[in-house]
C-alpha cells in the first residue's frame, strides 16, 4: 500500500501548487470527515480532497488527476443516501464546497444561472424576492447542494406537480475527466445537438464533475394550501391517494406518512401536531389561483371523506403549514430516536400498487426482525422504507441488508424500480440486473466511455461490480 | 412485390434479408437495385434488419410518419430518385402501432411507435384523459416520429416538451439484435441513464425507438380560446409576453404570422372552469382579446394543423426552429425571417413565446444549406444568443459541443449506418 500522507505524495504537492494549500486538504483528520456520505454502510477514505473554487481551477485539478490516473469522485454535501459520493480506494474526492454563488438570475425569463456547490433552499431564497422558486425540494434541500441533486436526479415532495430536477436543468458545465470543458444546453429550452442532459442529469458523478448550470424557475403561485387528512389504515389512506389522481386533480405534493414515523416525529424536535392514534396521515399540499385551490380542495376532501378519513384539516396559516411540513421533511432525522443507525431506502411502484408494497415491506420486515417506518412520496409511488438499527450489531447489519435487497425485488416484481430519486450508488449497484438486461447495462457503459474514455470518473459506482472489478468489491465492503 | 434476391446487395446479404423477410412475415414493399423498402408489423424484423445491416454494411432508414424527408418512396409507390449511391435498406414502422397497455388508473400508457398521435389520444379521450400535447398533423404523425423529431404545438406553454411526458421506451439499437428498455410504468425513477428521453429529437441515428411509454394528464374541465390580430409583429410578441405575466399561466399562447397577414395572437386557457372565465375575461379586458368563435379541441387542432400545411407547402423550401430565452423571442425571430427573407420568398412564422420557440418557413431554398444555418446562427449569437436547428431541406443535428454527440455517436453507431447524413457540424 502506497504511503499517501500529506507531506509524501507528490500528487498533493502538484495539486496545491496549481490550486493553493487552502485548495486541498490531505491530513488524516480533514480525509476521515470524507469517509462516506449519508449510506454510512461503507466506508473509504480518500487519497486527498480538493475544493476548487472555479470551473477553471475545477479543470485544473481534473487535469492533474488524469495525468496520474487518480479515479475522481464528485461530491457535493455528501448527504446522498446510495454512497454516490463514497470515495474509492486511491482515488480523489472533488468537493464543490466553496464554489456557491449565484452567477446570474433573469427574472424575465424565469432562468438562475448558478454553480452547483449552490446548496438547493439557499436558491429559493435567493430568487424569493422576485416571487420566484427552484421547485425540486429534497427534505435534505438546507443542506443538499444543487450538484448532487442534478448528479442525481433528485426528487422531493413538490415534484408530483413540477418533476424532478432533469425537468429543471436547461443547461450545465460541465469538466470531463479529461480536464476539458463543455457545455451541454444552455438557456434554451432544447440543445441544438442530442440532448446530452438528460444522459447528465441522474449519471451519479460517473460522466463528469457539473460545476454550473442554467435552472428553470417557477413564480410563485397565488395561493398555498396545505391539508392534513389522518385514515385509520394505510390501505385506506393509499387507495384515497389513487382515487384523488383519477379524479383528474393535481396536487403539489402528496405525501404519506405512518404511524411509526408519527410517534418518532411527534417526540422529536419536529413535533407538528400529527394524531398519534392515526395508521398514516396523508399531507396534501395544492397550489394554483384561488379558484382552481377552492375547486380542488373540495373534492380532495370529499374523497379523503370516502376513503375514511378520520378527519380532513387544513392549515390554518403560514406557521401552521410550515410545521405540518418540517414533520415531514424532518421525519429521518426524527427516527434518530428509534436506534442509532437509519438505512434510508428508496425504491418505486406504480403508484396503484402501493398497498401491496407496502404490504411485502412490512412482511419482509416483519419476517427479518427488522425495525422498519415509511415515509414516502405517495403520488410518484416512491417509497421510503426506513430502516432503523444499531450498526455495532454486525447479524443486524446483515438483516437490514438482506430486507433492503428483498424490498428492492419486490418492488421491481410490482412493475417498480430500484430507485426513485436516490439513485444506485454503491447501495444498489448489484441489484441492476434485476431491471436491466446485459445489453443495456453495457448500452450504460457505452454511455460512459463517449464521455469518460479513460473510466476515471466515479468508477464502479452505479454498475454491477462483476461489470467493473476489483475497485467495486473494495468499494463495497462494509467497514 | 420485388424479390429480395433481384437487388444488387451481395449474394450473403440477400440471402439474410430474404430469410428475415420470411421468417419475420414481413413484406419488401418495392426494391430497387440499392434500396429495400420494408413496412414491418414486427418487431423481430426491425432487431433482426439492423443486425444485419451491421453486419453487411448496409445503411438504414427509418421513418414512423409523414415529416421526415429522407423517405424516396412516394404514397403514389413511385420513387424519387436516391441521393446516395449506399445500399439502403428503408424500414417504415408505421403498420407498428397500437396500445400496448393503458393502465388507467395510474395515467400511463405504452404505445407503438408506429401509433398515430391522433388515434392515441382518441383511445385516451375515453377515459378523459390524455397525452398532453398538440403537434401539427396529428391525425398522420406517428408518436415514433413526434419523439424522434422532438415534435410539439402550442400546449407545450403549459405542460412541457414530449421530453417531459416520456417516462420509458424499447428501442433498437445498431448490431446487437435486442431490443434495449429504459425507464418504465413508473413516473418517477432515478434507475440507470434516461436512454428513451435521449431518443426524444435525435431523429432515430442512435436507435430505432419502437414503443414508448408516457405519464398522461386529465383532460381539462374547462377551456375558453382567445385571440386578436395586430399592426405590427412588435405589438404582438409584447401582447403575447404580457400574456405570460398575467396570473393564470395560459395553456397555449402562439403567435402567426404569414405573407399579407395581419400577426395573430392566440391564447388557450384550461382548468376549472370558474377560473378559466376569470382568465378570459382579464385577458379580454387587459388586452383587447377575443374569444375565438369555437372553442373546439378539434377545431384548435384544426388551426394548427393548417400553419404547418402551409409552412411545409410548396416544392421549394427552407424551414428552420429557433430557440433562444424568451425575452429573445421577437428578436430572434425578427433576425431569422431576415435571413429567410434574403432567400427572395417572404417567410411564416410561428412562434411560442412562452417557451421560446419559432418556427419559420418560407418557399424559397438556400443554395448551401450548411453554409445558411451557420450565418444565421452566427447572425443570432451576434444579436444576444440562441439557437437554430435546420428541419428542411436538412435534417440536422449539430451542436457547439459536437464532439461529445459524435462520441455518443460513434459507440451507438461505429459504421455509422442509421439514418446516415443526420449528425452534422
Ligand atoms: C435527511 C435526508 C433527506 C433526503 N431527502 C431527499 C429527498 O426528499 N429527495 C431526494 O431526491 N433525495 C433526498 N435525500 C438524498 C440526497 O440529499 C440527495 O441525493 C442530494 O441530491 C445529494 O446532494 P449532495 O450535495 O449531498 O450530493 P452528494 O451526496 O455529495 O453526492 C451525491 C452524488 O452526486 C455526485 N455529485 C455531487 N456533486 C456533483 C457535481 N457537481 N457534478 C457531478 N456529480 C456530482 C456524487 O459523486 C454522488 O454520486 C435526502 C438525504 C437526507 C440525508
Amino acid at each position: 500500500m502506497p504511503d499517501f500522507s500529506p507531506s509524501r505524495d507528490p500528487l498533493v504537492s502538484e495539486l496545491e501548487q496549481a490550486l493553493g494549500r487552502d485548495a486541498v486538504a490531505a491530513s488524516p483528520e480533514h480525509l476521515a470527515a470524507y469517509e462516506c456520505d449519508g449510506l454510512a454502510l461503507y466506508k473509504e477514505r480518500p487519497r486527498v480532497v480538493i475544493l476548487p473554487r472555479s470551473t477553471g481551477e475545477t479543470a485544473r485539478a481534473v487535469r492533474i488527476l488524469n495525468r496520474a490516473h487518480v479515479p475522481i469522485v464528485p461530491r457535493g454535501a455528501g448527504t446522498g443516501l446510495s454512497g454516490g459520493a463514497t470515495p474509492v480506494k486511491g482515488g480523489a474526492l472533488v468537493s464543490l464546497a466553496r464554489m456557491r454563488r449565484v452567477l446570474e438570475v433573469d427574472t424575465v425569463d424565469r432562468l438562475a444561472h448558478v454553480e452547483l456547490g449552490l446548496v438547493n433552499a439557499d436558491l429559493s431564497a435567493h430568487t424569493a424576492r422576485w416571487k420566484l422558486t427552484y421547485a425540486p425540494d429534497p427534505s435534505s434541500q438546507t443542506a443538499c447542494t444543487l450538484g448532487g441533486n442534478v448528479a442525481e436526479n433528485s426528487g422531493g415532495p413538490h415534484c408530483f406537480k413540477h418533476g424532478a430536477t432533469t425537468l429543471h436543468v436547461l443547461g450545465l458545465t460541465v469538466v470531463l475527466s479529461s480536464g476539458e470543458v463543455v457545455s451541454i444546453g444552455g438557456p434554451e429550452p432544447d440543445p441544438q445537438g442530442y440532448d446530452l442532459r438528460t444522459l447528465f442529469v441522474g449519471s451519479e458523478g460517473t460522466l463528469g464533475i457539473a460545476t454550473e448550470a442554467w435552472l428553470r424557475l417557477v413564480p410563485k403561485p397565488e395561493v398555498v394550501e396545505t391539508y392534513l387528512a389522518p385514515f385509520s389504515s394505510m390501505d385506506a389512506a393509499c387507495r384515497a391517494v389513487s382515487a384523488v389522481v383519477a379524479a383528474g386533480i393535481l396536487p403539489a405534493a402528496l405525501e404519506m406518512i405512518d404511524d411509526r414515523t408519527i410517534a418518532a416525529v411527534e417526540a422529536s424536535i419536529f413535533a407538528a401536531g400529527y394524531p398519534r392514534d392515526a395508521a398514516a396521515v396523508l399531507l396534501v399540499e395544492l397550489d394554483g389561483s384561488r379558484a382552481e385551490v377552492r375547486r380542488d380542495g373540495t373534492r380532495i376532501q370529499e374523497i379523503c371523506k370516502n376513503h375514511g378519513a378520520l378527519r380532513f384539516e387544513s392549515a390554518t396559516d403560514e406557521e401552521q403549514r410550515k410545521r405540518l411540513w418540517k414533520g415531514r421533511k424532518g421525519a429521518f432525522g426524527a427516527m434518530g430516536r428509534i436506534a442509532p443507525d437509519l438505512y434510508v431506502m428508496d425504491c418505486v411502484v406504480p403508484r396503484t400498487r402501493l398497498p401491496q408494497a407496502l404490504a411485502a415491506i412490512s412482511e419482509i420486515a416483519d419476517r427479518l426482525g427488522v425495525k422498519c417506518a415509511n415515509v414516502f412520496h405517495a403520488g410518484d409511488g416512491n417509497l421510503h422504507p426506513n430502516m432503523s438499527y444499531d450498526g455495532r450489531n454486525a447479524e443486524e447489519v446483515r438483516r437490514v441488508l438482506q430486507a433492503g435487497e428483498e424490498i428492492c425485488r419486490a418492488c421491481v416484481d410490482l412493475g417498480g424500480t430500484l430507485s426513485g430519486e436516490h439513485g444506485i450508488g454503491i447501495e444498489k449497484n448489484d441489484f441492476l440486473p434485476m431491471v436491466f438486461r446485459p445489453a443495456e447495462l453495457s448500452a450504460f457503459q457505452q454511455v460512459r466511455r463517449a464521455f469518460d474514455p479513460d473510466g476515471l470518473m466515479n468508477p464502479c459506482k452505479s454498475l454491477p461490480s462483476s461489470m467493473c472489478g476489483e475497485i467495486a468489491a473494495a468499494a463495497r465492503a462494509p467497514k | 412485390m420485388v424479390e429480395p434476391k433481384s437487388l444488387q446487395f451481395d449474394d450473403g446479404a440477400i440471402a439474410a434479408i430474404r430469410a428475415v423477410l420470411t421468417a419475420r412475415g414481413t413484406l419488401a414493399l418495392r426494391a430497387d437495385r440499392r434500396a429495400i423498402h420494408v413496412a414491418t408489423h414486427a418487431e423481430e424484423a426491425i432487431r433482426d434488419l439492423l443486425a444485419l445491416a451491421s453486419e453487411h454494411h448496409i445503411s438504414i432508414r427509418s421513418r414512423s410518419g409523414p415529416l421526415d424527408r429522407r423517405w424516396p418512396f412516394r404514397s403514389d409507390g413511385e420513387q424519387e430518385p436516391l441521393a446516395d449511391d449506399e445500399r439502403t435498406i428503408y424500414i417504415d414502422l408505421r403498420p407498428w402501432d397500437g396500445v400496448v397497455e393503458h393502465a388507467v388508473d395510474d395515467f400511463v400508457v405504452r404505445v407503438r411507435a408506429g401509433t398515430a398521435v391522433a388515434k392515441l389520444q382518441e383511445r385516451l379521450a375515453l377515459h378523459r384523459q390524455w397525452l398532453p400535447m398538440d403537434p401539427p398533423l396529428a391525425g398522420e404523425l406517428t408518436i415514433g416520429e413526434a419523439v424522434s423529431r422532438n415534435e410539439f404545438g402550442p400546449y407545450r406553454t403549459l405542460h412541457g416538451g414530449i421530453r417531459e411526458h416520456l417516462i420509458g421506451a424499447r428501442f433498437v439499437p445498431m448490431g446487437g439484435g435486442v431490443t434495449l428498455k429504459t425507464g418504465g410504468m413508473v413516473v418517477k425513477a432515478a434507475t440507470g441513464f434516461d436512454l428513451h428521453r435521449l431518443q426524444v429529437g435525435a431523429l432515430e441515428t442512435l436507435a430505432i425507438g419502437v414503443e414508448f411509454t408516457f405519464r398522461l394528464k386529465p383532460l381539462p374541465d374547462g377551456t375558453r380560446t382567445l385571440d386578436r390580430t395586430f399592426p405590427s409583429r412588435a405589438e404582438a410578441f409584447s401582447c403575447a409576453m404580457a400574456l405570460r405575466e398575467r396570473p393564470m399561466a395560459p395553456a397555449a399562447l402562439f403567435v402567426a404570422e404569414a405573407p399579407q397577414r395581419l400577426p395573430r395572437v392566440v391564447v388557450r386557457y384550461e382548468g376549472p372552469d370558474e377560473a378559466v372565465a376569470e382568465a378570459a375575461e382579464g385577458a379580454a379586458r387587459a388586452l383587447g382579446m377575443t374569444p375565438t368563435a369555437s372553442d373546439a379541441t378539434a377545431h384548435w387542432i384544426d388551426a394548427a394543423r393548417e400553419e404547418w400545411l402551409r409552412r411545409t407547402g410548396g416544392e421549394k423550401r427552407c424551414a428552420v426552429r429557433i430557440t433562444c430565452r424568451p425575452s429573445q423571442i421577437e428578436k430572434m425571430t425578427h433576425e431569422a425571417a431576415r435571413m429567410l427573407d434574403s432567400l427572395g420568398a417572404q417567410p411564416s412564422c410561428f412562434a411560442h413565446p412562452g417557451v421560446a420557440f419559432a418556427d419559420l418557413w418560407c418557399s424559397a431554398e438556400p443554395d448551401d444549406p450548411r453554409e445558411w444555418l451557420q450565418r444565421l446562427r452566427t447572425q443570432m449569437a451576434a444579436s444576444g444568443g440562441g439557437t437554430a436547428r435546420m428541419r428542411w431541406p436538412l435534417d440536422l443535428l449539430s451542436a457547439p459541443q459536437g464532439h461529445l454527440d459524435r462520441r455518443l455517436k460513434e459507440v451507438a453507431d461505429p459504421q455509422s449506418l442509421l439514418n446516415p447524413g443526420t449528425v452534422g457540424p
